[in-house]
């Protein structure tokens, strides 16, 4: 029955077609939201999963990495006074105004971070070296701000916060959910930078677990330890960064209600065409039943048609969506494709084009071979 | 009777509503394997409602249908695909042949719904449509043939499935006197050869000499019952 399911799409061109941009379309607008959602999630999230530690402490009530407060900068020995912990460090994420080339100001988010260490600061330089930025008015700049900043280079001054500070890398690969470019600097420039942060604040404690030592119960004892805090593992502070945009934003609602609008369009779009090729089909259907087909036999042609109709759009829709994303990248927007998503969007495509195919199983069902016999 | 078709008391009421139409009324009849029936009668007057009946398509509101020692009148609704894949064929008006299949194909399919596969499934499907004079035709779709051309892949279909039972409905409305008279001499010679018990219902009177046995239907009863004597 394969065999005939395979006969009736090649002899029904059009519908065929029709029924394969009907899946194209949905399935690659869901390999699209979802590939940009995690885009965007990792984005948000970026700072935090390429931080080395264990634990961060931030203010109490923090939302996410973007919009902590200061904390007092003692809390910093105390964490590493902790049993368990092996090393910590300061950090400070805030917001400033950088003066542009051609005038005007932009929003952007610094870092300030120990340039001895590292930590905090960037992870992949594509010019110069993370170090540079100790002991001056130094800064580095990240590839993804050039479209918002112009075209900087090394040995560029730029204006942040009404000070003057020289470009001494690039970096690569850090983004801001909130789109505002990131500048680096040390974490004492930071401190002077910012008024309200000042020299005995920091934003982040971060702190590394001893080898052996088990993180929640280092952050059970930091939380007896600490006051007016709140206490994450480097994970579910990530996952809380993520969740905040996802929620409080509406941003994963909105693309949510998009991959469902995508699954009935493309149920809708498959549904119909295979339901109207069962009906045109229905006398031939009738005569395999007067001949002594089941209905599972004929079920077979139906589902074989569902299953090509996916495998086919799935693959289509795969390789569109490959072949899309430097054109995203381009664009500035990060989508995500992953073995996971792929497996994922699969299933989807499965559930999508084999429901669609169930109108036409009840239409089945109800062939009378009686109806041979009339004309 | 245990070789062929026997039906006592056959009856087959219509009820839609309150409205009930008596279409085949206390009808007994019995078809020997080997027999070539014509079953005549005008419009309305019962002539596709008994082969549905036959067929296991309809049950009999009353009476009963024994199909080569069988009881098939009393069976569960989901028995009779296999009494239909056991004992049946069918040739029909419109032909019914699956357009984007060949005619080849259109057979071949009927010989896997029978469990013939392979090389066994080829050699019988070719055999059938050379027999019917088709054998420049196979590859082609239903849409490249003529009327007369789509029964004969029709009668090959019945054939091949090599059924007892071969029951035909009108089977040349959709042709003209030469061609329908042509498929018809076919059928009974094939029906005749390999022993098939064969029911063509027709309201065409200028086949009547094709026939064996004539059965006329009236008002949904058999009102004559003639043999031709050989």
């Amino acid at each position: 029955m394969f065999f005939v399911a395979l006969k009736i799409m090649l002899y029904d061109k059009v519908r065929s077609f029709i029924t394969l941009l009907g899946v194209i379309f949905a399935v690659s607008l869901t390999f699209a939201q979802i590939g940009i959602y995690i885009g965007l999630m990792e984005t948000s999230s970026v700072v935090i999963d390429n931080t080395p530690g264990d634990i961060w402490v931030t203010s109490r009530n923090c939302k996410n990495f973007d919009f902590s407060q200061p904390i007092p900068e003692y809390l910093y020995y105390q964490v590493l006074g902790t049993k368990g912990i092996q090393w910590a460090e300061n950090v400070i994420i805030t917001w400033g105004i950088i003066k542009q080339k051609e005038g005007g100001t932009e929003q952007v988010e610094i870092v300030g971070y120990n340039p001895d260490t590292g930590i905090g600061g960037p992870w992949s330089m594509k010019a110069g070296d993370r170090r540079a930025v100790k002991n001056g008015n130094f800064a580095i700049v990240d590839e993804s701000a050039m479209r918002r900043l112009g075209n900087t280079s090394i040995g560029d001054y730029r204006e942040v916060l009404w000070r003057r500070l020289q470009v001494v890398g690039i970096s690569r690969g850090v983004k801001s959910f909130t789109t505002a470019p990131i500048i680096f600097t040390s974490y004492r420039q930071a401190q002077r930078l910012v008024n309200w942060i000042g020299p005995d604040n920091t934003v982040f404690v971060i702190g590394k677990v001893l080898p052996g030592w088990s993180v929640n119960t280092v952050i059970q004892s930091l939380k007896k330890k600490l006051n007016g805090v709140d206490i994450y593992s480097k994970k579910s502070f990530s996952t809380k960064t993520r969740l905040y945009w996802t929620i409080e934003t509406g941003v994963g609602f909105s693309f949510l209600l998009t991959i469902l609008i995508s699954f009935f369009i493309g149920t809708l779009i498959v549904g119909q065409t295979i339901y109207n090729s069962t009906v045109e089909h229905i006398r031939e259907f009738g005569t395999l039943k007067a001949l002594g087909a089941n209905n599972s036999d004929i079920y077979q042609i139906i589902f074989t048609q569902a299953i090509v109709n996916a495998l086919i759009g799935y693959l289509l829709s795969l390789g569109i969506t490959i072949a899309s994303v430097r054109i995203y990248e381009a664009l500035g927007i990060a989508i995500v494709v992953r073995t996971w998503v792929n497996v994922l969007v699969l299933i989807f495509t499965f559930i999508m084009c084999l429901s669609s195919a169930f109108v036409s199983i009840r239409k089945i069902k109800k062939i009378d071979p009686a109806i041979l016999f009339r004309e | 009777m245990d070789n062929g078709i026997a039906l006592t008391n056959l009856t087959k009421v219509y009820a839609e509503g309150r409205i009930r139409v008596k279409a085949v009324s206390s009808v007994d009849l019995q078809i020997e394997e080997g027999e070539v029936v014509g079953l005549f009668g005008p419009s309305g007057s019962g002539k596709t409602t008994l082969l549905s009946v036959i067929g296991c398509i309809l049950r009999p509101t009353e009476g009963s249908v024994r199909i080569y020692g069988t009881e098939v009148s009393s069976l569960d609704e989901t028995q009779l695909p296999q009494i239909r894949k056991k004992y049946f064929s069918f040739i029909f008006q419109g032909f019914n042949l699956f357009p984007s299949l060949t005619a080849y194909e259109n057979v071949a399919i009927v010989l896997k719904l029978k469990g013939i596969k392979g090389a066994q499934a080829d050699k019988r499907a070719r055999e059938m449509l050379t027999s019917v004079g088709l054998s420049d035709r196979m590859q082609f779709l239903p849409r490249d043939l003529s009327g007369g051309q789509k029964q004969r892949v029709s009668i090959a279909r019945a054939l091949a499935a090599d059924s007892p039972i071969i029951l035909a409905d009108e089977p040349t409305a959709n042709l003209d006197q030469a061609n329908g008279r042509r498929v018809m001499e076919m059928l009974e010679t094939f029906a005749v050869r390999q022993k098939k018990c064969v029911v063509v219902a027709t309201h065409d009177s200028r086949l009547e000499d094709i026939f064996r046995r004539i059965l006329t239907m009236e008002d949904g009863r058999i009102i004559k019952d003639r043999r031709k004597s050989l």
